[in-house]
């Protein structure tokens, strides 16, 4: 690969107002456990360049090979000619960083043996459940070595690590088939992955109860979030409409409202890069701007948009370290990192009987949102009906859906306890790992169901 | 290293071997209210496996040479597999190579993305517009003497319209230039957002929901394609499990898998396995007829490879897919006093292993008025127990359908 000094030679022949180029290095390690057989092991490195100039426009270049990159860059550079000379980027100061995120336990420290050994003790305690049909245990680490410079004089070098494990059932029940899914991971070593058993009980205990979970009931009524499904929601129905490039092209319903009362007034949202260990952790973002932890929402107060330094320069706002790219072959865009709401004061219990009926929806299967009509549409993992301010029956295949400005403004009460869960984003064919940090909540919501 | 040299290190150690090369150069440009912004790339690596004492590595890198150190390496922890690569064979001719495609240069990218702008314009605003190409070669080579290799190309392009407070979406893909229209993928996004204004509320005891193509492919695509997944069937994770020869479905409907159709997104000649490809029957007439194999769950099963064996990258292993789907029925599929849905949101999120889905609508229309929120829930299994269809099938991104109407989705406001 290129020395910077081959990167700054090849920056200083572009005749353009800005050129920057990104390198990706990741050696990473692939461990699919299928029914407890080590079938699939698999073990490589990913490598290439990209180089981004601005001309009249954008014109974005990668490449595996470094004699490929001039030839794409030719293209790239006359495309970059064609463009409105709309962009102007905003102003940071070059940062120069060479650094190292160090884990713990290094995956490294393990040998494949030892490691498949982590993905039994998964299997294991997943297949004793009786019901369960089928356990994937799934593994993975990567060492990234990601450099960046530009014309501006930035460089930047950092190497992290990554560690993520999931864990996927399949319970059956004559012909009834359900399944459940947990994870674990972060730019750390292998202590971020805990108790594995743990978490492959938890699946288990899941796809098993979906089995006998009863058909959810749909309409306008009071939900309570867990956790996890508070984090999909403030990432996927907060988090997404402030990503400024959806502001600028008129696709966000938060369009406009900078300064503007949102949410109820109890809540607060950040966008924070900086917690050590956690799924969205970096020091610096694929434009070299170093991370720092934001408020989107505080106290029910619209305060930011997220950023790269495009969309911060169409809108005169300040890049805050949000550009990033699933690799080389991407270009940065403005995401989201770790979403965090702030916690409440309110326990489980007093949510329930303030609901009184309603449901209790857990975890998410995924999602989409409408980030410029501002409705949201996801599938909880799990459910179970409120009735009397108590849990009672488990309900499955129930989605939640409703306009998210109106959902945030109906929240009433606040978990006092957050979790931490890591995730993959995707938007504009690119994935990102992102974390969402986030309490319990109670508010009033659409519920889609079958009963 | 050349890939004769990488067979010949593995057999070498030992080991039979199968090399996977992908070279791609792709091209993107994009228009939004932001910028116009182009991206080009080149990209080519390898995947390597190596089997040895029916244990299998996998190695993967942009130098050939280091896959195969890696691939050798890691097949010493893996447990047995009932893996055998393919023989040789010949491959059907495909269309799948579209000079035009290789031959077009910035400025005719441009103006084919700008003529889905300004057909958009007529109705609504574009707010994002994106066409790409590229021009792919795939080789597979393996230690039993398979030499394959095939050069294809694609087009692709997407527009995202905005009107007052609604929106719409259209996209197209195939690999010739000829088999994509631009201007009616932008007038399809703007006639959507436009005619999706003033929405009103879900209508009550809705009985009838009418899916069009892009929705039918989307639900097939996520939900149903995966239980036809030979792996799925074998590891209990599919409802179509030892149902082979039953009436599974109704009458109105069946379903090919067709990787022969000429220049569509799914179109070749081998799989990357380098199995043959063809087309085959999955549901004829309602009755479960065949699933979808790799080498390994052929095997497995004691049959031949479907080749359906596709890898998402040169750094993936193969995972079994569809190639094109092509669903023919019958029954008609009449809008009256239905909701008329164009298209899901997030259908990624439905249960794949029971088929259970509750999905947030786009661009649903009732009694040709637009409906701003409406769910529709069910399952794909008894959807398409009881469904029709129409006939005004549509190819959409490798899937040819026509729409589906039913009577057993659950309609939420």
């Amino acid at each position: 690969m290129l020395t910077v000094d081959e990167f700054q030679d090849i920056l200083s022949q572009l005749k353009v107002r800005f050129a920057d180029l990104r390198m990706h290095r990741t050696q990473s390690t692939t461990f699919v456990l299928k029914d407890g057989r080590a079938e699939e092991l698999s073990t490589g490195v990913h490598q290439g360049i990209s180089l981004r100039v601005l001309d009249r426009c954008w014109g974005f270049a990668y490449s595996t090979t470094t004699e490929k990159l001039r030839e794409m860059l030719a293209y790239a550079a006359r495309a970059a000619a064609l463009g409105e000379g709309k962009v102007s980027l905003a102003e940071v100061s070059p940062k120069s960083y060479r650094g190292e995120v160090k884990a713990k336990q290094s995956p490294a420290s393990l040998g494949s043996e030892e490691k498949l050994e982590i993905l039994m003790r998964a299997h294991s305690a997943a297949e004793e459940h009786e019901g369960v049909a089928s356990v994937t245990v799934s593994y993975h680490d990567a060492m990234v070595e990601f450099r960046y410079c530009s014309t501006e004089g930035a460089e930047i070098e950092v190497r992290y690590p990554w560690v993520s494990l999931q864990v996927q059932v399949v319970a059956r029940d004559g012909g009834e088939l359900q399944h459940a899914q947990e994870r674990a991971g972060g730019v750390a070593g292998l202590e971020v992955l805990g108790d594995v058993e743990e978490l492959a009980e938890r699946a288990c205990e899941r796809a098993l109860r979906l089995l006998r979970a009863k058909h959810s009931p749909a309409g306008r009524m009071k939900v309570v979030m867990d956790p996890k499904l508070t984090g999909v929601f403030i990432h996927e129905a907060l988090g997404h409409a402030a990503e400024a490039d959806h502001v600028l092209r008129g696709e966000s319903v938060l369009a406009g409202m900078l300064g503007s009362t949102i949410a109820a007034e109890q809540v607060s949202i950040y966008d924070d890069p900086c917690i050590e260990g956690s799924p969205g952790y970096y020091l610096y973002d694929a434009e070299g701007v170093a991370a720092r932890r934001k408020a989107l929402v505080e106290r029910g107060v619209l305060r930011a948009y997220l950023h790269t330094r495009e969309t911060a320069g169409a809108m005169k706002q300040e890049a805050e370290g949000n550009a990033r790219a699933q690799g080389y072959a991407f270009p940065p865009l403005p995401r989201m990192s770790n979403t965090c709401m702030q916690a409440g004061d309110a326990e489980l219990e007093e949510m329930l009987e303030c609901a009184r009926r309603g449901v209790y929806l857990c975890g998410s299967r995924g999602g989409e949102v409408d980030t410029a009509r501002g409705v949201f549409q996801f599938s909880a993992e799990e459910g179970f009906l409120i009735e009397g301010g108590e849990l009672t029956t488990p309900l499955r295949d129930v989605s939640l859906s409703g306009e998210t400005l109106e959902i945030l403004r109906r929240i009433e009460l606040i978990g006092r306890r957050r979790e931490m869960h890591p995730g993959y984003c995707g938007k504009d064919g690119q994935l990102v790992p992102v974390g969402d940090l986030a309490p319990a909540l109670l508010t009033t919501a659409n519920v889609g169901g079958r009963v | 290293m050349t890939p004769a040299g990488a067979l010949q290190r593995i057999s070498e150690q030992g080991f039979e071997g199968e090399v996977y090369v992908l070279e791609c150069m792709r091209f993107r440009l994009e228009y939004s209210a932001m910028e116009l912004r182009a991206d080009a790339g080149y990209e080519r690596g390898f995947g390597v496996r190596v089997l040895g004492g029916g244990r299998l590595g996998f190695g993967y890198s942009t130098h050939l040479e280091t896959a195969v150190e890696r691939a050798l390496e890691i097949a010493r922890c893996s447990a047995k597999a009932e893996l055998e690569f393919a023989a040789p064979e010949s491959y059907p001719e495909a269309k799948v190579y579209d000079r035009s495609v290789e031959a077009l240069d910035v400025e005719q990218g441009r103006e084919l993305l700008m003529q889905a702008v300004h057909a958009c314009s007529e109705h609504a605003t574009p707010t994002q517009a994106s066409m790409s190409w590229a021009c792919t070669r795939r080789e597979v080579y393996n230690t039993s003497g398979v030499e394959a290799e095939q050069r294809s190309t694609e087009v692709g392009v997407h527009v995202m319209a905005v009107a007052g407070n609604a929106s719409g979406i259209h996209f197209a893909s195939a690999r010739s230039l000829g088999k994509v229209s631009f201007a009616e993928v932008g007038r399809r996004a703007g006639w959507l957002a436009k005619s999706s204004k003033n929405a009103s509320g879900a209508p009550e005891r809705v009985e009838s929901v009418v899916l069009k193509p892009v929705a039918v492919a989307e639900l097939l695509e996520h939900v149903l394609v995966p239980a036809f997944s030979a792996e799925n069937v074998q590891r209990g994770r599919s409802m179509l499990a030892s149902k082979l020869g039953e009436q599974v479905f109704c009458e109105n409907f069946s379903l090919y898998d067709d990787p022969t159709l000429p220049f569509s997104a799914g179109s070749c000649s081998f799989d990357d396995e380098g199995v043959a490809t063809k087309r085959k029957a999955l549901v004829e007439r309602g009755v479960l007829r065949a699933y979808l194999h790799s080498l390994l769950t052929a095997r497995r099963a004691g049959e031949s490879s479907t080749g359906n064996a596709f890898r998402s990258s040169y750094a993936s292993q193969p995972e079994i897919d569809a190639t094109n789907l092509v669903v023919s029925g019958g029954g008609g599929a009449e809008e009256d006093g239905a909701l008329v849905v164009h298209g899901l949101i997030g259908a990624h999120t439905a249960n794949v292993v029971s088929g259970d889905f509750s999905l947030e609508t786009r661009n649903a229309f009732y009694d040709g008025t637009p409906v701003r929120k409406a769910i529709i829930a069910g399952n794909v299994y008894e959807m398409l127990s009881t469904a029709s269809f129409g006939s005004d099938a549509e190819e959409v991104a490798g899937v040819l359908t026509p729409s589906m109407r039913t009577e057993s989705l659950r309609v939420t406001g």
